[in-house]
């Protein structure tokens, strides 16, 4: 049910200056609560999805017992840090809005720096993983829940410093892996594109 | 991460907070519906910007989620969140504007006397009792039953423009003469959601 509009109504109709008990109101003085309450807007759902995702990247990482030869353990990173949720003081800012996002994951020993850099109509994913390893792959697939898409995957490999980078992505939503020896570190999904109000 | 008990919608938010503290994913999902509204209502009315209001929903949020273990009165989740909005939401405005300095304890439960006192002309107590009631009742109006809330919504929805008996006749399939007495029985079932 969608009950608001867009805006923030700035005049609440109160029955009383001293709000009664719900129970002890009349017919007229719900009725004016229940106009109020209509009126209360949702919050953005890209604001109420970043609250529900909290409690994923909450989650310990989950590692699957030790893989048979030629499989690889699956790694669920957490988010650890996201630049867009941090305030502008715990960043050493004022209200300025950096055009980069920047991520950190952690994966059972592993960090990802992940940052998002929104180049012309494109985007540019670049990262590092600072680990114990040092050489593997990453592996960036469309969500294909949020579009309907064929699946497309793009693999780049880590250069030799464990570093990546992935030019020319398009907004969307996207699942990223990355792939060490025997390991494979799933990332929550990654939303690309402009923040979100 | 979908919430399958169908009752877990109607639970307290002390059961939920358990639930919550056992991994129940479903629980967390049924609390930031349930108090979305109220904390983005609060931050907005404190005069944040949508960057602000956006970075204070986040930290609410967060600091709930990395509460709840601690929490130690879960029946006052709300009074919680309510304060917890309103001191990150006063947090952000003294930084923008560079004019007031403030403390928080991480761990109080409730308000302390300071924060009431330095909101007090930003959100009014008595705006902010509104919008906690105002959310109850929208919590309420959520869980009526489909042609109550399709009654009352029209009666006293967020248009400016009163809808007509006649049109609600017509859209509702009722006579005219049974809006009324329908009207005062959704609002006595709307009182009994959210006693």
């Amino acid at each position: 049910m969608s009950l608001a509009n867009d805006s923030v109504p700035q005049a609440t109709q109160y029955p009383d200056k001293t709000m009664k008990p719900i129970e002890s109101l009349n017919d007229d003085e719900l009725a004016a609560l229940v106009k109020g309450a209509a009126a209360l807007p949702d919050a953005p759902p890209a604001l109420v999805k970043s609250a529900l995702d909290l409690w994923q990247a909450a989650q310990p990482a989950v590692v699957t017992p030790a893989a048979a030869p030629g499989l690889l353990n699956k790694i669920r990173a957490v988010l650890t840090f996201d630049s867009w949720a941090a305030s502008p003081a715990a960043l050493g800012l004022r209200s300025m809005q950096s055009p980069t996002r920047h991520l950190l994951f952690s994966a059972h020993g592993r960090d990802i720096d992940l940052r998002i850099v929104s180049s012309a109509e494109s985007y540019v994913l670049a990262g590092q993983i600072l680990g114990p390893d040092e050489t593997g792959s990453v592996e960036l697939a469309v969500d294909t829940v949020s579009e309907y898409a064929a699946r497309t995957m793009l693999t780049t490999p880590l250069d030799e410093l464990g570093a990546f980078r992935l030019d020319n992505i398009r907004a969307g939503t996207y699942w990223m892996t990355l792939k060490f020896a025997g390991d494979a570190v799933e990332l929550p999904r990654i939303d690309v594109g402009e923040r979100v109000s | 991460m979908t919430a399958t008990d169908p009752d877990i919608e109607h639970e307290s938010d002390a059961a939920l907070a358990a639930r919550c503290n056992r991994g129940d994913g479903a629980a967390w999902e049924v609390l930031v519906g349930r108090y979305q509204r109220l904390v983005y209502a609060i931050v907005r009315r404190m005069g944040l910007d949508e960057h602000m209001a956006a970075d204070v929903f986040q930290t609410v949020f967060t600091r709930l989620l990395e509460h709840l273990p601690r929490l130690t009165q879960q029946d006052r989740l709300q009074a919680w969140i309510v304060t917890t909005a309103k001191r990150e939401a006063l947090l952000q405005r003294s930084r923008g504007l560079r004019t007031v300095s403030m403390t928080r304890d991480d761990d109080a439960d409730v308000a302390d006397a300071e924060w009431d006192v330095a909101d007090s002309a930003l959100l009014p107590d008595e705006a902010l009792e509104a919008l906690q009631s105002q959310n109850q009742v929208r919590q309420g109006l959520d869980r009526l039953d489909a042609r109550c809330r399709d009654l009352l919504t029209m009666l006293y929805g967020d248009s400016d423009e009163p809808v007509a008996y006649d049109d609600i006749a017509a859209r509702l399939d009722m006579p005219v003469g049974s809006i009324g007495p329908t009207r005062a029985r959704c609002l006595g079932k709307l009182r009994k959601l959210v006693e």
